[in-house]
């Protein structure tokens, strides 16, 4: 434990605190120098330094502490190096908490938003670890259960935003974390409750500190390590939920800083317990008079939360291939998850099912005076042309992140692959996103390009990320939660400058089938006939390639060719299901296991179960979105994934 | 009487409140609205009829629903033009634009006023409307230059800590120049004419002079924190005891919103000074 051993960690010290301190002597210099004047009157200036800037400082430093020794915590009850308030979703189940509140209990509100956000908070983080407790808290279980809660919450407060857009202002710039202040409450609230939780970890450090050893050692040290992680985790979780609920949504500081400790040479528990709230606080301090100086004086403001995932997510990627991460084994995604081998029956229920769901699609719902029936007549001539081109889209739509979600988890031998949690599908968006910024009204083919190439761009990041390790679950997903970060925290600054493009974009992300009409929906649905029919081509290959490349070679497949014209697919298909339906309908990632569930377990069967049930599911999902909340509409992508979430939470619960 | 009447007016549906509310004011009672379940929170005055029928978001309206109803005309604005071409299937689609880089609402509401009711062959009723306003602009501007207010800041808060500060292209500001009021706010504000702050930025267009107005509705939490904070309570303008709200006013509404508004801050401010 040498100081020269530590040179990394003070250097980074420095680089951070430097500039931080830098940055701060030009934004408050003056009024700080002021300070030592007599006041005379009112003085703006200095009341702005004493209410806002300095609380907003302090404010800074304290928040990234606790999330960064949350994190530290977190990585080690949970021997997980990607454990964080984010990654956990414990941040995102307080946003939803408050904008449940805000809308249905406003009297909660009152009680204190920090309960409310506490509560929040809880309920996702017993969710998540509850899932994890029943795996023995393996890694990729808990941070896809993680992601899956974050998910859910973020589009379930997304679509409260959407119904009531007026109301629901303040829950984007509290959402997106802005750290301004207007009085000292907040650290004189947070300090307290930080140094207590603190004492009570160090209290407990020694004990945590072995829980690093495998069990079967530290049990013989007498420790009792299920009650230790618990209350080391309800520890991190108190942490978290205090900074969320005072501040907001601060994205990946908790993951940021431990990650940086450890890698700048921080190896022992006891020592990132020093070094990752100290990162936490520099790197907070730092974003944010970086954000200061970019929003200036009066322009607006940026919400440093959403900025620090905006820094946050690509410096991982950068980080990932350096980690060390024991990688489990994973089962092969063609192995029988019930010995019910399916023969022509499930495929056949499937087919019937979607047959079904179109027609009543199409026919029945809310007629235009509110009431419920069946549409006859004149009526059902008129209105079908209005219909059916979106049942016809969410038809497309679904069976083309259903083979993208079966080709991605076959070709990357993890089952938790699809386009949504890979990110994507969030490529895709940020594709055309960056269109909306380019031209006012591209053309479907202009749109398909750039959704084509965002998808393409984000799809080689994976494969170099990927390749390295193997297609590693946790580096793979990880690239993904990231990805998906990034395009949230793009979504949140947009939202939160007023810039009109946000709510465009915003209902992109939905996946409204609402934008569709005959000329969008018939080429998509052209697209996904022929793609569908090019992958079962390939459906030979599909089988093999899980073997391993040795194998597949001595069966003929040429391997490389095989896994380019694979991936190729895959590409085509989520940018076409995405343009429709938004990257978050979860359907490339629920489809692929309904059909093997189902017992449907070649990669041709697969292929063909997938596309019906996830053609089913979003042809259900949208007719739900257009008459649940008459005549108000709800989109597609997002009651798909309050259907999909769940339902892998409990696939991942069963297994 | 009033059955003749109905069976000449044309069915109309439009997407935007500021619309629908100088629709009311022509003397036609549109067959639909876009979003017209919050009419009574944000437009409040005039009540819209409840035979109206709830179009859902603007943004996205039912189509289904639209189509249905088989309109002779819709109405719309430049804010949700991405759904013109499909509107255009249902029925002949006029569109107006009041906020836009000109930055003078007031007259852009005024020439969509007149061509809305010349389109409805109701150009009596338009300038009559018109010269409503004025005279009211010009009586309230009067009694107002008698008692000499200070200068206003209009905000509209997001949260505790965040507001909506009206400056240069609202239509408050028009509003209040044809008033002869002065804003205190004249800080940057966005093509709509807002400009989103933390409230501690309001400083220094908060002297004690200053009268700060915000408009119902105001989020719940919002004030029980306000009069905890510093900053907010040490408001020069706060301290003199200078802040009220106000009914709800439509912001991005046209000339009956703009009476509105004109009359709800001279009520306000002859009030205070009396």
């Amino acid at each position: 434990m040498s100081l020269t051993a530590k040179y990394p960690l003070f250097l980074m010290a420095g680089l951070l605190a430097l500039p931080a301190a830098g940055m701060t002597l030009w934004n408050h210099g003056g009024e700080l120098l002021a300070l030592r004047e007599e006041i005379s009157g009112f003085d703006p200036e200095r009341l702005v330094l004493l209410y806002s800037d300095l609380p907003r400082l302090v404010t800074a430093l304290l928040a990234g502490a606790a999330l960064g020794l949350a994190g530290a915590i977190l990585q080690q009850v949970l021997r997980n190096p990607l454990a964080s308030p984010t990654t956990l979703g414990l941040s995102a189940g307080a946003k939803l908490a408050l904008s449940l509140a805000t809308l249905y209990a406003p009297g909660l509100l009152l009680l204190g938003r920090d309960l409310v956000a506490l509560a929040g908070s809880l309920v996702a983080g017993l969710l998540v670890l509850a899932i994890g407790a029943r795996r023995d808290f393996a890694p990729v279980t808990l941070v896809l259960a993680g992601l899956v809660v974050s998910l859910y919450c973020g589009a379930l407060a997304a679509m409260l935003i959407l119904l009531n857009e007026r109301y629901l202002d303040s829950l984007f710039i509290w959402g997106g974390g802005s750290l301004q202040q207007q009085d000292w409450s907040v650290p004189l609230a947070l300090g307290p409750r930080f140094l207590i939780l603190l004492l009570l970890v160090l209290l407990m450090a020694r004990p945590l500190e072995l829980l690093g050893l495998p069990d079967s050692q530290a049990r013989a040290l007498g420790l009792r390590i299920a009650t230790l992680r618990w209350s080391g985790a309800g520890l991190a979780l108190a942490l978290t939920a205090v900074v969320v609920s005072l501040v907001g949504v601060i994205g990946f500081i908790g993951l940021m800083a431990p990650t940086i400790a450890r890698l700048c040479g921080a190896r022992r528990f006891l020592e990132r317990l020093i070094w990752a709230p100290l990162v936490g606080a520099l790197l907070l301090w730092f974003t944010d008079q970086a954000v200061q100086i970019a929003a200036g004086p009066l322009a607006g403001f940026l919400p440093t939360g959403a900025v620090t995932a905006l820094f946050g997510s690509p410096l991982l990627l950068l980080l990932l291939p350096r980690l060390r991460v024991q990688d489990r084994p994973q089962p092969p995604p063609g192995a029988p998850v019930t010995q019910r081998r399916g023969r022509g029956l499930p495929g056949l229920a499937l087919l019937a099912a979607l047959l079904a769901l179109s027609i009543l699609g199409l026919v029945f719902g809310r007629l235009p005076e509110g009431s419920w029936g069946l549409l006859r007549g004149d009526l059902l001539v008129e209105l079908l042309s209005w219909r059916l081109p979106r049942v016809l889209a969410a038809l497309a739509a679904g069976m083309m992140l259903a083979a993208a979600g079966v080709l991605l988890q076959r070709l990357t031998g993890n089952e938790m692959a699809s386009p949504e949690v890979l990110g994507i599908s969030a490529g895709a968006t940020m594709g055309m996103a960056a269109l909306l910024f380019l031209t006012t009204s591209p053309s479907l083919s202009l749109q398909f390009t750039a959704a084509g190439t965002g998808a393409l761009a984000i799809l080689l990041v994976i494969v170099s990320v990927g390749w390295r390790s193997g297609f590693a679950p946790e580096r793979v997903v990880l690239a993904g939660i990231a990805l998906n970060a990034l395009l949230d925290a793009v979504v949140v600054l947009l939202s939160a400058s007023g810039d009109p493009r946000a709510l465009t974009l915003l209902n992109w992300i939905g996946g409204s089938t609402y934008g569709v009409t005959l000329q969008t929906a018939l080429p998509a649905a052209v697209a996904a006939g022929v793609l569908l029919l090019a992958t079962l081509f390939l459906g030979r290959w599909l089988d093999i390639l899980p073997l391993g490349r040795p194998a597949a070679q001595g069966l003929g497949v040429p391997v490389s060719r095989a896994r380019l014209l694979l991936f190729s697919l895959a590409v085509l298909l989520t940018a076409a299901g995405t343009m429709i339906v938004g990257p978050l309908s979860f359907i490339g990632l629920m489809a692929p296991h309904i059909a093997r569930q189902l017992g449907l377990l070649r990669a041709r069967a697969q292929l063909l179960g997938a596309a019906c049930a996830g053609a089913a599911v979003l042809v259900l999902a949208d007719w739900v979105g257009r008459n649940l909340a008459f005549p108000y509409q709800l989109p597609a992508g997002l009651v798909s994934a309050l259907v999909g979430a769940p339902l892998l939470l409990l696939l991942l619960r069963r297994r | 009487m009033p059955s003749a009447k109905a069976a000449a007016s044309p069915r109309i549906a439009t997407l935007d409140y500021g619309l629908a509310n100088t629709l009311l004011s022509l003397g036609v009672t549109p067959i639909a609205v876009a979003a017209a379940e919050g009419w009574s929170d944000w437009v409040v005055e005039p009540p819209l009829p409840s035979e109206v029928v709830d179009l859902g978001v603007d943004r996205e309206i039912n189509l289904e629903l639209l189509a249905a109803l088989s309109p002779d005309l819709i109405l719309t604005t430049p804010y949700v033009q991405s759904l013109r071409s499909r509107l255009e299937e249902i029925a002949p689609v006029l569109s107006f634009s009041v906020y836009n880089e000109n930055k003078r609402p007031f007259r852009q509401a005024q020439e969509a006023t007149l061509r809305l009711a010349e389109r409805l062959g109701r150009e009596a009723e338009g300038r009559a409307l018109l010269d409503r306003a004025e005279t009211l602009f010009a009586a309230l501007s009067v009694r107002l230059h008698v008692s000499d207010p200070g200068p206003l800041l209009l905000v509209r808060f997001m949260d505790a800590r965040h507001v909506r500060v009206y400056g240069g292209g609202s239509l408050f500001q028009d509003v209040m120049d044809r008033l002869g009021l002065r804003n205190a706010w004249e800080g940057p504000a966005t093509l709509w004419g807002f400009e989103t702050v933390g409230v501690e930025q309001l400083a220094p267009a908060a002297g004690p002079e200053t009268e700060i107005f915000t408009f119902e509705p105001v989020p719940q939490e919002v004030l029980p924190t306000l009069g905890n904070s510093p900053l907010w309570r040490r408001l020069p303008a706060v301290e003199a005891g200078n802040f009220s709200i106000l009914p709800a006013v439509l912001m991005f509404g046209m000339v009956p919103s703009a009476m509105r508004f004109a009359d709800v801050v001279s009520r306000a401010l002859l009030e205070s000074r009396a």
